[in-house]
């Protein structure tokens, strides 16, 4: 009985001076391995949003394609490649055949030229690529709408007005119903 | 949203390969090895539509190989963030529902479904208002705002809400059905 009591004696408990803390000093300033944390981004760039129409400035310049532009392109790639290979399924990704499906399902316009239209009138009202193809991705119906989806055209410094807006919407509609 | 943007690449070729198709040799190698993936700041490589400029081939010591830069066209995917785009419903359950738009995969969680909507198990799991006029299930299409994403090695993952003007259901397979 003894001994056992004797081991539930608790000892004092030693720290280990090699696992004891530093002790912790408040500043205001954060230490310099840290600074990299309190960048709005790792690399630095300001954080995207295409509301604002923040896109990083390779996308901002580059060529945006709506859906039905996008299909044609595919469709073209898909005969290409179904001439030159015997099996074409074995070269097709996934991500050709998802985008594929996709704006196949999701385009507005079939019509090539209709297609061409679009972008000729969208694009003699001053916006963005980015701007042009959600629109003419999205279709709109009123101006409301238009604004809500694309933010961005109602932004400071845009010179673009309601009627303005409201006559794009109704040229769009003209094409569809033409189509 | 889908881009034609300019990119480039260091090709490496086997020296078995060199003589008077070169170069469709390269333009092959570079498309099985580029088309279908992804980064994070170029999104997802959908198609490379033309090859614009092979640069002067530059031989590896000691191994024979010979790095090529190629300038190339492609078509990508890139979703950003704020942007509004249209996805196809592809699993209801009831922490959210799972759309996909093209090669995207998007999670919208049931935080970020209007309030009005509840989740209706069974069957074919969905969300449906009240009066039922409004229904979410699988192959619904629906147009969502992105909010966030997230960037894997091999993939790009996204967070939507159609908790806003002008989002939601544009096309429900079961009303017509």
């Amino acid at each position: 009985m003894e001994v056992a009591d004797e081991a539930f004696v608790v000892a004092p408990r030693e720290v280990d001076p090699l696992r004891r803390r530093p002790p912790f000093i408040p500043s205001s300033q954060p230490p310099e391995s840290f600074k990299f944390l309190c960048r709005p981004n790792m690399s630095g760039e300001e954080e995207e949003n295409a509301a604002e129409l923040k896109i990083g400035e390779e996308f901002l310049k580059a060529k945006c394609l709506m859906n039905c532009e996008v299909a044609r392109i595919l469709d073209h790639k898909y005969d290409q490649l179904q001439q030159t290979s015997d099996d074409p399924t074995n070269q097709i990704s996934q991500v050709f055949e998802k985008s594929m499906q996709y704006v196949k399902r999701f385009s507005r316009y079939k019509n090539p030229d209709a297609v061409r239209q679009v972008r000729e009138v969208l694009s003699r009202y001053k916006l963005a690529e980015f701007e042009l193809c959600v629109l003419g991705n999205l279709c709109p119906e009123t101006v409301e709408e238009a604004i809500a989806i694309v933010p961005s055209i109602k932004s400071k410094g845009r010179m673009l007005e309601d009627d303005a807006i409201e006559k794009m919407l109704h040229d769009l509609s003209l094409i569809k119903k033409f189509e | 949203m889908f881009f034609h943007i300019t990119l480039e690449r260091n090709m490496q070729l086997h020296p078995r390969h060199f003589g008077p198709h070169l170069r469709d040799k390269l333009v092959a190698k570079l498309m099985k090895d580029v088309e279908g993936t992804c980064s994070g700041r170029h999104g997802f490589v959908v198609a490379i539509t033309g090859v614009e400029d092979i640069g002067k081939g530059l031989i590896r010591e000691g191994t024979g190989f010979v790095t090529f830069p190629v300038k190339y066209q492609a078509v990508v995917f890139r979703p950003f963030k704020g942007e509004i785009l249209e996805a196809v419903v592809t699993m209801v359950n009831k922490m959210g529902f799972f759309a996909e738009a093209g090669p995207v995969q998007i999670f919208v969680s049931n935080h970020l479904i209007p309030d009005d909507m509840e989740f209706q198990s069974g069957d074919v799991p969905n969300y449906t208002t009240s009066d039922g006029s409004v229904k979410i299930q699988k192959d619904s299409e629906v147009r969502l705002k992105i909010i966030g994403t997230r960037v894997d090695a091999t993939e790009i993952f996204c967070i939507g809400t159609i908790k806003d003007d002008f989002l939601g259901v544009i096309n429900d397979p079961g009303a017509a059905a």
